[in-house]
């Protein structure tokens, strides 16, 4: 995994705060509308990435990587982090889930009215205040990673803008930020 | 193992132990009997002092008690010391890195560290419903355990002869391995899996020791590059002034200290340096180029770290030798595979927390014999032996910092050496 963050150590003191990991939820205010998402194109998904909400039925919403062509912000979703187990034997932080693992994996629609903040993996420093826009895969614009930059390697994830500016959770270079709901 | 006896007496310990077996008495007995019938006071041996030779000859590990002197021609006309000498030997590992025992013929060495992700608080109003969320993350740390085989193996003859004049071969090997035993568990905990693959390269994903940690896992500090406040003039701790090197000690300490939270059971609690260094710091305390020989560097040194562990109610810093941190052609003695001289190779010290908490290396097996055995097949008596050695496992990367000695001496511009600046 480490597609989209690349864990360092944790912070090896309790005295600095909010270094929270991405996926993981920062406040809350109101409900949240959180679903299951069952990854459908065997990919890995890593807790705090950006995914594509291709439908829902009775069971749970059916998610994939983010691909260029027919991601929206309608269709984007951000994956939170859950309590899984390592599919693999290593050392370090749990990243997500491996692809084809038959594990659910908890999704909050950009479209849905959420009161909660939580973190996500960033690619670039960001500000509060920022507008999220998600990468498509070109000139060095990850798919399913978070930016602030408008370009025609991203697109828009409207409604939702960075409540913090990026840091480092762990000790590797890797950024996350707040977001939450405008 | 079993004992193996010999003191001067008309018959062999085999005798005895043989004899002892046949009449089902213990071999104290067999012994007494034996020497019984010399309590005679026109006898020249009384039994008290057969007893007592005895004994003695059992509790002594160091007399020459195991027979081999019999392999050596001598008359009645040669004086035999029979206090056998050993080699001098030296470990360290176990001295300055923790170690747990247990888990068998493992593999992997592994460990949780944990994380409360601390939160400032939301004000709350009356009415307001937003509140800031805390959570809780593991990581887990790991560290391979290898397994590691030694063994003897003594020729028949060999072992038939030895037996003829009751020379305890397997216990003279037996100590061998031991030995090779101490100095393969020192390898694993100061340096890790260096020198498996045949060369003292450091790989990237080598599992790594006390002294020779990664970037990131220990924080190095070059002498030579590192600036500090006020700047060295003198970059090596052979030259250094005084206010020089407490500027550098005070500053790795306070920068170890942040690293920490200043947590006084995260603080370091030893410094290891090198015997060059330690001989070098043994020099006058001084401002300049000499000094009145008041205290040395070192006493001065370490009444400060005294200082400093009291202001953050931390322990105090012990300075210990280690003669691996030496220039590798000044560590003599030693398997070069051991030497790590840091980055200017004139030599590196650790300033580190010896807690089991922090770090600790895991023997999942230690040193385990097999049976002895005959082995037909080369027709020899053998055991072989087998232990299971883990590395070092830092819980805490960034919570040992390595010192690494400056390149050069530097002129202080006292050409005369005067106390003065060179006009």
């Amino acid at each position: 995994m480490a597609r989209i963050f690349e864990y360092g150590n944790l912070a090896r003191t309790s005295n600095k705060t909010d270094l929270v990991l991405p996926g993981e939820f920062v406040d809350a205010q109101g409900v949240r509308f959180a679903e299951a998402g069952w990854m459908t194109d065997g990919n890995d998904v890593e807790f705090g990435e950006i995914v594509e909400i291709t439908g829902r039925n009775g069971k749970a919403l059916q998610i994939k990587r983010v691909a260029a062509a027919t991601i929206t912000a309608a269709r984007a979703g951000f994956v939170i982090r859950d309590i899984v187990g390592g599919r693999v034997i290593q050392q370090g932080v749990i990243e997500g889930i491996k692809g084809g693992t038959h594990v659910p994996v908890t999704v909050i629609p950009a479209s849905s009215a959420n009161g909660w903040g939580f973190a996500i993996a960033v690619g670039e420093a960001v500000a509060a205040g920022d507008q999220v826009y998600v990468g498509k895969g070109t000139n060095g614009k990850k798919l399913g990673v978070a930016y602030k930059t408008n370009s025609s390697d991203t697109v828009a994830i409207t409604g939702w803008k960075f409540t913090s500016a990026s840091y480092k959770p762990t000790s590797s270079d890797s950024l996350a930020a707040f977001v939450g709901k405008e | 193992m079993s004992k193996v006896i010999k003191y001067t007496s008309p018959y062999k310990f085999k005798d005895a132990q043989e004899g002892a077996k046949t009449r089902n008495i213990t071999l104290d007995e067999m012994v007494y009997n034996l020497e019984r019938r010399f309590d005679d006071p026109r006898a020249e041996v009384s039994l008290t002092d057969a007893m007592k030779e005895y004994h003695s000859a059992i509790k002594s590990e160091t007399k020459f008690q195991d027979g081999a002197e019999e392999q050596f021609a001598y008359n009645g006309y040669t004086m035999l010391d029979l206090n056998l000498r050993r080699p001098a030997y030296r470990a360290f590992g176990l001295q300055h890195m923790p170690v747990i025992y247990g888990g068998g013929a493992v593999e992997t060495d592994k460990g949780f560290f944990f994380r409360p992700t601390t939160r400032g608080g939301r004000l709350a109003s009356g009415e307001n419903n937003k509140v800031n969320l805390v959570n809780a993350n593991y990581e887990t740390l790991e560290a391979p355990i290898l397994p590691i085989t030694l063994g003897l193996s003594i020729g028949i003859i060999n072992q038939l002869k030895a037996d003829t004049i009751s020379f305890d071969v397997i216990g003279a090997n037996h100590e061998a391995v031991r030995l090779s035993y101490s100095i393969e568990l020192d390898k694993f905990l100061m340096v890790g899996h260096r020198g498996i693959d045949g060369t003292n390269v450091d790989g990237a994903s080598m599992a790594r020791g006390l002294i020779n940690l990664k970037e990131g896992d220990a924080i190095i500090s070059d002498l030579e590059t590192k600036v500090y406040s006020p700047a060295l003039v003198n970059k090596k701790f052979e030259t250094m002034t005084t206010p020089e090197l407490i500027a550098v000690m005070g500053t790795e300490y306070r920068e170890f200290g942040q690293e920490v939270a200043y947590d006084g059971n995260f603080m370091p609690n030893k410094w290891l340096v090198g015997p060059k260094v330690i001989a070098a710091l043994s020099a006058p305390a001084h401002i300049t180029v000499a000094g009145t020989v008041y205290q040395s560097q070192l006493d001065y040194l370490t009444a400060q770290f005294r200082v400093w562990a009291r202001a953050f109610e931390a322990p105090e810093v012990y300075i210990q030798a280690l003669p691996y941190l030496d220039p590798v052609a000044d560590m003599t003695g030693f398997d070069t595979v051991l030497n790590e001289d840091g980055t200017n190779d004139t030599g590196r010290t650790i300033l580190y927390r010896q807690d089991p908490y922090v770090m600790r290396a895991r023997i999942a097996l230690d040193l385990t014999p097999g049976a002895l055995v005959f082995d037909a097949a080369n027709n020899a008596v053998r055991r072989n032996y087998v232990a299971f050695i883990g590395t070092p496992l830092l819980f805490y990367p960034g919570q040992v910092r390595y010192i690494d000695n400056g390149a050069d001496v530097v002129d202080s511009g006292d050409d005369d050496d005067d106390g003065g600046s060179q006009t």
